[in-house]
């Protein structure tokens, strides 16, 4: 342990700067997020008027202007809240994967490193370890407050809601990893800030919506059918469907083909078809997240290993 | 000991060694020498594995740096051409660092060396002259307590007395110890009191290889178109003016005058490039 704050040093800027993204993303994130406790104090009206209608006692009708008030502020700042929190950790797990190799290869200080270190794979994985540690803390973090911060603006438990899948909890960690994966990869293989931070930018990117991708179509091949009335908040719709008198759930083009325009001119029910949805029930939150994140760590770990094998393999020079 | 083997690193279109068979010996200062892009840079960083050939054999230490890379670096010193330190970095970061990295570094020998030069320690090595930062690489390279150090012309950014300090450094080095220092340069006068042994490189080949005093006693400069006797010509290679010498070996004493080393060098690259284009006798190059 006592290495580590030699190890460290060549980053200590990118460290710093990181502490001051993590405080950032506290103070914008954590400030929004306990404005269930704040929003009451300066809006002036009791924190039990926030709950679910059924459960308002009736004295909070007095206050509905200001509770109005407080939950249109959040509608606009929420969501700008929730993306500054999670980019903030984003863009220190790409400041200091570019720090680790690109940066170290620029300014040639590999050659001073590795005529040193009699491995370089330990010489990477000795400074990655802890700043994929506090990456990863940021993120879960930052995860943790983008699901708080969600909250306050459903009325169902995030956990149950497939709305904002990826954007909040774990799998804020699992892109932090990807992105860190990735820009060492590419650091390690171009040897040069300015393209590596451009090039890990559009690959984090196209990797983050390529597990979502995969994810979106694992969850729609579980999709249910249910009638329209049934859909809840936090479930996904997937589709609207009819259903035939013969109990067969069909698109709206292969309607057209059995039934022709008639589907548009006359109410659907009076040709005997019944308008349904195909959905994910938010109860498939966790699963998601659980495979979302998985992807991301699996793809953030294939570049690390990619990026060991290049350092291994390559000049200490750009 | 450095041992090649037909050792050759061919670059997309320029060959940076060609064919190269050698041994270095244990202990000493060996002086590489040649002009610029004669390969002496490509051969130290084969050594430590930076580079890897294209073709035959190299061992250091007896490790080959490209199967087992890591024995090779752990028994290296190495002195990059251009100091590769940390600018916003203090020189004891520089020490503390080597300590984490390198095993069995030696942070105390490192320290010594550069309070011996009065180095502040504490200043960040951006601020510190390109010869300081040499030194500090220098001190580095001797902290390993590695038996083999390769210094890459060290001596290219320095002034004359930074040069002198750097080489005096090297030199008690080789003496206290057990070290084997390889010297690349193309700065011949300085090397003479620092190397033992000379090692002429030019055009990606060996040119001429023998110690330093061997290489001194066994040549004379004679005066184009003498009668050489016994000696064996070695090549025309001009003065410090308009005149043009002849570099001769094994002649009898009352020919010509003792050569100087840089005349040795000299008479050796230039039998080099009139090898190249087929013009290596008195008469062809008369």
């Amino acid at each position: 342990m006592t290495r580590l704050p030699a190890i460290l040093r060549p980053n200590r800027l990118e460290i710093t700067g990181s502490v001051f993204l993590a405080i950032a993303m506290g103070v914008i994130g954590g400030g929004v997020a306990a404005s269930r406790v704040l929003g009451p104090l300066l809006g002036r009206f009791p924190s039990y008027c926030l709950g679910p209608e059924s459960v308002k006692p009736a004295d909070c009708d007095h206050f509905v202007g200001r509770i109005n008030d407080y939950e249109n502020v959040l509608s606009n700042i929420g969501p700008a809240a929730i993306a500054i929190t999670v980019a903030l950790p984003l863009i220190a797990a790409i400041v200091l994967g570019l720090a680790l190799t690109a940066r170290e290869l620029e300014q040639q200080t590999t050659v001073f490193a590795w005529s040193l270190a009699p491995s370089r794979r330990r010489w990477l994985l000795s400074r990655l370890g802890p700043l994929l540690l506090v990456v990863a803390a940021m993120c879960l973090v930052a995860g943790a407050l983008a699901d708080a911060i969600f909250g306050l603006q459903s009325t169902v438990d995030p956990w149950r809601s497939l709305d904002g899948l990826g954007t909040r909890g774990p799998p804020v960690a699992g892109m932090g990893a990807l992105a860190m994966g990735v820009t060492l990869f590419v650091g390690s293989l171009l040897g040069r800030q300015l393209p590596a931070l451009l090039a890990a930018v559009a690959l984090t990117a196209s990797a983050s919506a390529l597990a979502s991708g995969v994810t979106d179509r694992w969850l729609d091949q579980e999709s249910l059918i249910a009638p329209s009335d049934q859909l809840s908040e936090g479930d996904r719709f997937v589709a609207m469907l009819f259903l035939t008198p013969e109990g067969e759930a069909i698109g709206w083009e292969e309607a057209e083909r059995r039934y022709g325009t008639a589907i548009y001119e006359v109410d659907t029910q009076q040709l005997g078809l019944t308008q349904v949805f195909r959905y994910v029930p938010g109860e498939r939150y966790p699963t998601a997240v659980a495979r979302l994140t998985a992807i991301q760590l699996l793809v953030g770990a294939i570049g690390i290993g990619l990026a060991l094998v290049v350092v291994q393999r390559r000049r200490p020079w750009a | 000991m450095i041992t090649t083997e037909g050792l050759t690193k061919r670059y997309r279109r320029r060959d940076a060694l060609r064919d190269i068979t050698l041994q270095i010996p244990d202990g000493g200062v060996t002086a590489l020498v040649g002009p610029n892009g004669a390969g002496k840079s490509t051969l130290l960083k084969l050594c430590i594995g930076f580079e890897r050939p294209t073709a035959g054999r190299l061992e250091v230490n007896g490790i080959d740096p490209v199967r087992d890379r890591s024995r090779a670096v752990a028994s290296i010193g190495f002195v990059p051409q251009t100091p590769s330190l940390y600018r916003d970095l203090t020189i004891t970061d520089h020490l503390d660092l080597a300590g984490a990295i390198r095993p069995g570094f030696d942070v105390a020998h490192a320290r010594s060396r550069l309070e011996a030069l009065a180095l502040p320690t504490d200043a960040r090595v951006g601020t510190l002259s390109g010869g300081e930062q040499s030194q500090v690489c220098l001190a580095i390279a001797l902290g390993t307590r590695a038996p083999l150090l390769l210094l890459d012309e060290p001596l290219a950014n320095l002034d004359p007395l930074a040069r002198r300090d750097f080489l005096r450094v090297a030199r008690r080095a080789a003496n206290d110890g057990d070290t084997t220092i390889v010297l690349s340069s193309h700065v011949i006068s300085e090397i003479e009191e620092a190397a033992d042994r000379l090692l002429v490189l030019g055009e990606g080949r060996v040119l001429f290889d023998d110690t330093v005093a061997h290489s001194v006693d066994s040549h004379r400069v004679v005066e184009v178109g003498a009668d050489l006797g016994e000696a064996d010509f070695v090549s025309r290679f001009p003065g410090r003016g308009e005149e043009v010498h002849w570099l001769v070996r094994r002649p009898s004493a009352d020919i010509g005058r003792p050569a100087t080393l840089e005349e040795v060098v000299l008479g050796y690259l230039a039998r080099g490039r009139a090898s190249s284009a087929g013009m290596i006798s008195p008469s062809a190059t008369a």
